[in-house]
């Protein structure tokens, strides 16, 4: 299993985990075996810098390294939409921790996955869509 | 006047304002019923995310004489043909499509620009024409010498520049019509929009209202007339509710001629509660007489222009 954690640069498991899932400046990349940490890999974020759509960029990029899991603070609803698609888990509403502690916590089962976000039910519902973030409240 | 002619060029003047509400409209509308007095006129209402010059002309739906859908193009990817390149997601700069794990691409709609690059790369054709409605323009006969042209963009479409384009398209053609002045009702603010739908026009008209807020929107849109050079005049609204001689500094700053004042006058809420233009049906008014003095200098600055 892959977790991608958007993290505060130069990224690795003593970064802290960058709220902003679409324009972190890295993500760090921990692949996990038998519960276990087995490699740790970081990687730019190419869509820091979109002008719009970052989310979905992002989630691309994340799909192509084979990540199953995002965990992070916030994300827009084309984000969220994009993971869903592609059969991502996200669990939002974690900050301030480095990557290690926020993956050590998913694997011990201390965070919940999250479900249907605060605004609405997917893109182009509605004026403003796109726009906005999702928060939700801290996981621990 | 030789202006009717087919091949003479209707005068353009935009009635523009900065931010909402300070009566931009409601100027643009009976200026129009004042020219159209003497010369064939066309009204555009730019503000194509909130059209209401036909509300406020009280001129019900079922007048209108011409309406056109306007859509935009979005891919349609066919999944038997697709090979999964990722071509066209790589060539999307809105960043709206998403190569899953399986099956063709998906579409992000609202984030799609229509600017069909995706369709160009694909290597296999897999990509077909679709279309998303945006919104509709409109043609409606306000009085015998007085056409409106507006459109209205669906809820939840936030691309209102697109829509605008289409729209300066229609204009274009319709002018040719023989009009002799063409009104243009920005949209509020002072945004690429509002650029826009400024640029290429005689004149414009800058209606504010002597308040912090209406000073501050007159400086903006003041800044976006300079930048193209555009022949302007200022137009206090509602002048007996402020401090004025703030807005004269700001002429004076500018170098931008002051062409009138309209006091407020509460007739002109009963026009609007009533759909009744004021200079239709409240001809006695002081906002009547104030926006038909302004009318007659207009018609002096233009009349040269006309011959
Ligand atoms: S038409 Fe343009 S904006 Fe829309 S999906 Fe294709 S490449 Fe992206
Ligand atoms: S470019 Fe064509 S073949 Fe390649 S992923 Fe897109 S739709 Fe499929």
């Amino acid at each position: 299993m892959k977790i991608a954690v958007p993290s505060t640069p130069p990224g690795g498991l003593k970064a802290l985990v960058d709220p902003r899932v679409g324009r972190c400046q890295v993500f760090t990349i921990v692949e996990v075996e038998n519960g276990k940490i087995k490699d740790v890999k970081v990687v730019q974020n190419t869509a820091a810098y979109a002008f719009g759509g970052a989310g979905i960029q992002a989630v691309q990029l994340l799909i192509n390294h084979g990540v199953n899991v995002i965990i992070g603070g916030n994300i827009g609803p084309n984000a969220y939409m994009a993971m869903q698609q592609a059969g991502i888990q996200f669990i939002g509403g974690v900050m301030n921790i480095t990557v290690e502690e926020a993956v050590k916590l998913y694997l011990e089962g201390k965070l919940r996955p999250t479900g249907m976000p605060p605004w609405g039910p997917g893109p182009g519902m509605g004026r403003g869509m796109g726009r906005g973030y999702g928060r939700w409240g801290r996981q621990f | 006047m030789a202006a009717g002619d087919a091949n003479s060029k209707p005068i353009q003047i935009a009635v523009t304002g900065g931010k909402g509400g300070t009566g931009k409209t409601t100027v643009a509308l009976n200026l129009s019923l004042l020219f159209s007095r003497d010369f064939k006129t066309l009204i555009l209402d730019y503000d194509v995310e909130n059209p209401n010059a036909l509300i406020l002309s009280g001129i019900e739906q079922d007048k209108i004489t011409f309406s056109r859908k306007v859509y935009q193009f979005i891919p349609v990817f066919k999944g038997d043909k697709c090979v999964r390149c990722g071509a066209c997601v790589n060539a999307c700069n809105s960043n709206a499509l998403l190569l899953p794990r399986e099956g063709p691409p998906t579409l992000f709609e609202n984030l799609c620009e229509g600017c069909r690059a995706c369709k160009l790369v694909c290597p296999t054709d897999a990509i077909e024409d679709g279309r998303k409605l945006i919104g509709e323009m409109h043609r409606v006969p306000l009085t015998d010498s007085l056409e409106l042209l507006y459109a209205e963009i669906v809820p939840g479409f936030e691309k209102s520049g697109y829509m605008a384009m289409h729209l300066r398209r229609l204009e274009k053609t319709v002018s040719r019509e023989g009009f002799e002045i063409l009104v243009v009702d920005t949209a509020p603010g002072a945004h690429c929009d509002v650029l826009r739908a400024l640029m290429g026009r005689n004149m414009a008209l800058l209606v504010t209202e002597p308040t912090p807020f209406g000073e501050h929107d007159l400086r903006l849109i003041i800044d976006l007339v300079k930048l193209i050079g555009l022949e302007s005049y200022i137009v206090i609204n509602r002048s007996n509710i402020g401090d004025t001689s703030r807005i004269y500094n700001i002429a004076d700053e500018s170098g931008i001629e002051v062409i009138g004042e309209i006091p407020f006058d509460e007739e002109v809420f009963k026009s609007h509660v009533h759909s009744k233009p004021m200079v239709l049906h409240y001809p006695d008014s002081s906002f009547t007489r104030a926006l038909t003095e302004i009318y007659g200098k207009l018609k002096k600055i233009i009349g040269d222009r006309l011959k």
